[in-house]
């Protein structure tokens, strides 16, 4: 189908008369010598008589076509072939899993686009289902095989909320619709950028509160006890009142009756005993959104940390290392996964691909400055070491510093340091204090240092360790919006599918300049030779 | 181009001994001889010779004093005046020059009329004209007669200058003229004689037809004829739209849009002036022709006294 992108300037083809008007007032170009020139005299276009219209010289024609020609090149006209590639969009966020009418908003857009698919005439050649959360996701359907459309292929909520989500797919070459429920003020914006030929919108409630964090971590009085945070959001427009439950497995915890306003997030939190391996939030009753009902926690990560300390080390670090309420001390190191070792002979080479707290005990001397933390400022800073209380055995030669990093030092004789053996093999903590110092061990700072020594080596601050699942509240948005796309029937994509004749309006213009040029450049020269 | 307006002998006595009754008024007059000769006797005032008196002799021609001194009767002889004088008019205007076809033609009828006249013993003489008198070659009769008169021809271009090509033909043409040599046949009149013969060889593109100087012409001559020849290409215009139209002759121009339609009615002008032309020479009792350029100047001259017998 032919079009224009700027069709005003075909009003400039009502200037064409003024061409043959214009040469109707042309001086002769040529000259030419009779025998007798009154047998001219009743011949037409006599300027001498006055009379008679003088007809317009036969070159206005050619002259106006080329006009028309470069007013329509300047008009932009093009061939529309519309685009027989298809792609459509689907927002498949959390919220398009709110079940309205027995199924969720997802199917029901799916529902919606087969019957837009087989609305639409003529049939495309090709489909592609690409996400919005994640554009990298798509799948491809050729003609024949729309059928196979699975909408259990989506589900919402698999990928991030869409947030500053860009347009890096959507090509000039396919035409491109967009599901949505416009519940996420993201796909607004995106879709007022996006040269959309077509949005199809589902959803219709609004009222919708989730759980959007729940974290524990072990009680520091009781080891048996969780600390327990939950944070719950109306999303909604009006206020809900939800029963919360707190669930080890499947034994009931904690019921709690939680009164929300609209837009409000209520914090509850409790010191639960727990058996089980993960705890449970749930919101009751189910409402529109139920995938914003539920948030699980793997309690794993809680579990004590199997450790193996050497026979060489003293009791003064025994002690110190049984008495930490995070650490499980085991006889074997086939069984642990942390390694505190005091022996003299140490090769790397054959050092157990477990985490491990090396303590080099060589003669020791007093230090002569105070300790510095040189590294994990934010979290050692509050350990204070005085140098009275300590005495370091020369570090030794065979540990470099290529690889390692110093966290604790005095002076220039480092104290800590950090080995990072690559490979993903897990870290080996050095220390040349002497573990066994009398004035040192103490101390109540030997317990935090040893502490500090067991998060280094972990990787983890296994004291204040708290755990969580949690949600973005935006999420749990499920008001739907009209997305205002500019949904032009001229948009950029079917211009770039529409194939351009500007060009050949331009050159046919060109021609038929040169072809009157040809002519003049000829009718001076008869002119001239006459 | 003049080479090739020149006519070989040959062609020229076959023409002359075809023509030669016709020029004559009568054929066979003097036996086999068709030709008209001043040394013929004849019934003339011009005294030929003395011869003796034969029966049927004229006896007012008797020379008394011969017959007295020889003893014989004698009678005196006079040149036979059925020989004439013969004024070939040629035009040699611009606008007949400006068609190197035209010109060509105009050559050719002149001289093959002055040799069939001087072939059949006449006298010959040869104006040629435009705004004056170009060229004059006074009555004669013989052979150098013939060659005087083809010098003349030869060396008159049709504009009237001396020597080379015709100014105003097409391969010569050129814009900016100064146009004078327009046609005037009446300038002729004061060097024809009374009672001669005379020949109007012309396009006769003149918006009058040179009406009134064939009349003034045609009232003191014995006979008149006019040919009048036109280029084939005489309204070729090989130009489109609005054309400045120049008048080779006046200077003057006329703005015309060129089309076919033009053209159309330019041809009908020129066949309205032909007709009219030849009108007015029937009432004036003067045998008139009409060629192209392109026809076969035997053929024009053969139909043209043809029509005069």
């Amino acid at each position: 189908m032919p079009g224009f992108i700027n069709p005003l300037w075909l009003i400039a083809l009502g200037l064409i008369p003024l061409i043959r008007w214009l040469h109707r007032w042309q001086s002769p170009l040529s000259s030419w010598p009779v025998s007798a020139l009154f047998l001219w005299r009743n011949s037409t276009a006599d300027q001498q008589a006055g009379k008679e219209k003088r007809p317009p010289e036969p070159a206005w024609r050619r002259r106006a076509l080329a006009a028309a020609f470069m007013i329509t090149a300047l008009s932009g006209p093009y061939l529309q072939s519309e685009s027989r590639s298809l792609t459509v969009w689907i927002d498949d966020s959390l919220s398009l899993g709110t079940i309205e009418n027995g199924s969720t908003r997802l199917e029901t857009l799916f529902a919606r686009l087969a019957s837009a698919l087989e609305e639409h005439d003529p049939a495309w050649e090709e489909i592609t289902l690409r996400s919005l959360t994640n554009p990298g996701r798509a799948q491809h359907y050729s003609a024949g095989d729309f059928g196979a459309i699975d909408p259990d292929d989506w589900q919402a909520g698999r990928s991030a909320e869409p947030a500053n989500l860009t347009i890096p797919f959507l090509t000039a070459q396919s035409s491109h619709w967009l599901l949505t429920d416009g519940a996420t003020q993201d796909v607004h914006t995106w879709a007022q950028q996006a040269s959309l030929q077509r949005v199809i919108q589902a959803g219709v409630q609004t009222e919708n509160s989730a759980l959007t964090k729940l974290a524990v971590r072990r009680g520091l009085g009781e080891a048996d006890r969780l600390d327990v945070l939950v944070a719950i959001h109306n999303a909604g427009l009006d206020a809900d009142t939800r029963q919360l439950e707190i669930r080890d497995g499947q034994k009931l915890l904690q019921t709690t009756d939680v009164s929300l306003k609209a837009g409000e997030t209520f914090y509850w939190q409790a010191q639960l005993a727990v058996s089980g391996k993960s705890i449970s939030a749930f919101l009751q009753p189910s409402d529109y959104l139920d995938h914003d009902d539920m948030l699980t926690v793997d309690l794993g990560q809680l579990e004590p940390v199997s450790t193996h300390v050497d026979e060489t080390c003293g009791p003064a670090l025994m002690r110190a290392l049984s008495t930490h309420p995070r650490l499980k001390i085991e006889n074997s190191a086939t069984m642990a996964s942390l390694l505190v070792t005091c022996q003299p002979n140490f090769i790397m080479n054959e050092a157990p691909p477990i985490a491990q707290i090396r303590v080099v005990t060589a003669p020791t001397e007093r230090i002569a400055e105070a300790p510095t933390w040189f590294s994990y400022e934010g979290v050692f800073q509050h350990l204070s070491l005085p140098g009275e209380w300590l005495s370091a055995a020369t570090w030794p030669d065979d540990i470099t510093f290529s690889e390692t990093k110093i966290i604790l030092r005095a002076g220039d004789q480092p104290l800590v340091a950090l080995h990072d053996r690559g490979n993903s093999l897990p870290l080996i903590v050095y220390t040349v204090i002497d573990m066994g110092h009398p004035l040192f061990i103490a101390q109540a700072e030997y317990a935090a240092f040893v502490a500090t020594l067991v998060d280094l080596a972990s990787g983890r601050l296994l004291l204040d360790e708290v755990i969580s699942s949690s949600r973005d509240p935006l999420q749990s948005n499920i008001r739907p919006t009209p997305v205002n796309a500019k949904l032009m029937r001229s948009t950029p994509v079917q211009q770039a599918t529409a194939k351009p004749l500007s060009s050949v309006f331009i050159i046919a213009a060109l021609l038929l300049l040169a072809l009157d040029a040809a002519l003049l450049v000829r009718a001076r020269e008869v002119a001239a030779s006459a | 181009m003049m080479k090739r307006a020149i006519i070989e002998e040959p062609d020229l006595q076959l023409f002359a001994r075809l023509v030669a009754p016709r020029l004559q008024g009568v054929v066979g007059a003097r036996g086999s001889d068709p030709r008209a000769s001043r040394d013929n006797p004849g019934s003339g005032l011009e005294f030929l010779d003395l011869r003796a008196y034969q029966p049927g002799d004229d006896i007012r021609h008797i020379d008394w004093r011969q017959t007295a001194r020889r003893q014989q009767a004698m009678v005196q002889r006079f040149r036979d005046e059925a020989a004439s004088d013969w004024f070939i008019c040629v035009d040699c205007s611009a606008s007949v020059g400006m068609h190197a076809s035209k010109w060509s033609m105009t050559i050719r009828l002149a001289s093959a009329l002055a040799y069939a006249c001087l072939y059949s013993g006449h006298r010959v003489a040869m104006l040629l004209f435009n705004d004056r008198i170009q060229g004059l070659c006074r009555l004669g009769r013989g052979a150098h007669q013939f060659a005087t008169l083809l010098d003349l021809l030869l060396e008159h271009d049709a504009d009237g200058s001396v020597s080379g090509p015709p100014k105003w033909a097409p391969e010569n043409t050129r814009q900016g003229f100064a146009a004078t040599s327009k046609s005037n046949l009446g300038l002729c009149r004061e060097y024809l004689s009374r009672n001669s013969n005379i020949f109007i060889i012309s396009d006769f593109l003149e918006a009058d037809g040179m009406r009134s100087h064939i009349q003034s012409i045609r009232s003191v001559a014995a006979s008149a004829s006019a040919i009048q020849v036109l280029a084939d290409e005489e309204l070729e215009v090989p130009v489109t739209g609005t054309t400045r139209l120049l008048d080779v002759e006046t200077g003057e121009s006329r703005q015309v849009f060129m089309s076919e339609q033009a053209i159309a009615e330019a041809k009908h002008t020129l066949a309205e002036h032909g007709n009219n032309l030849r009108k007015d020479c029937n009432r004036l009792g003067v045998r008139f022709t009409a060629c192209r350029s392109s026809d076969s100047w035997q053929q024009v001259l053969i139909e043209h006294l043809r029509v005069r017998q």
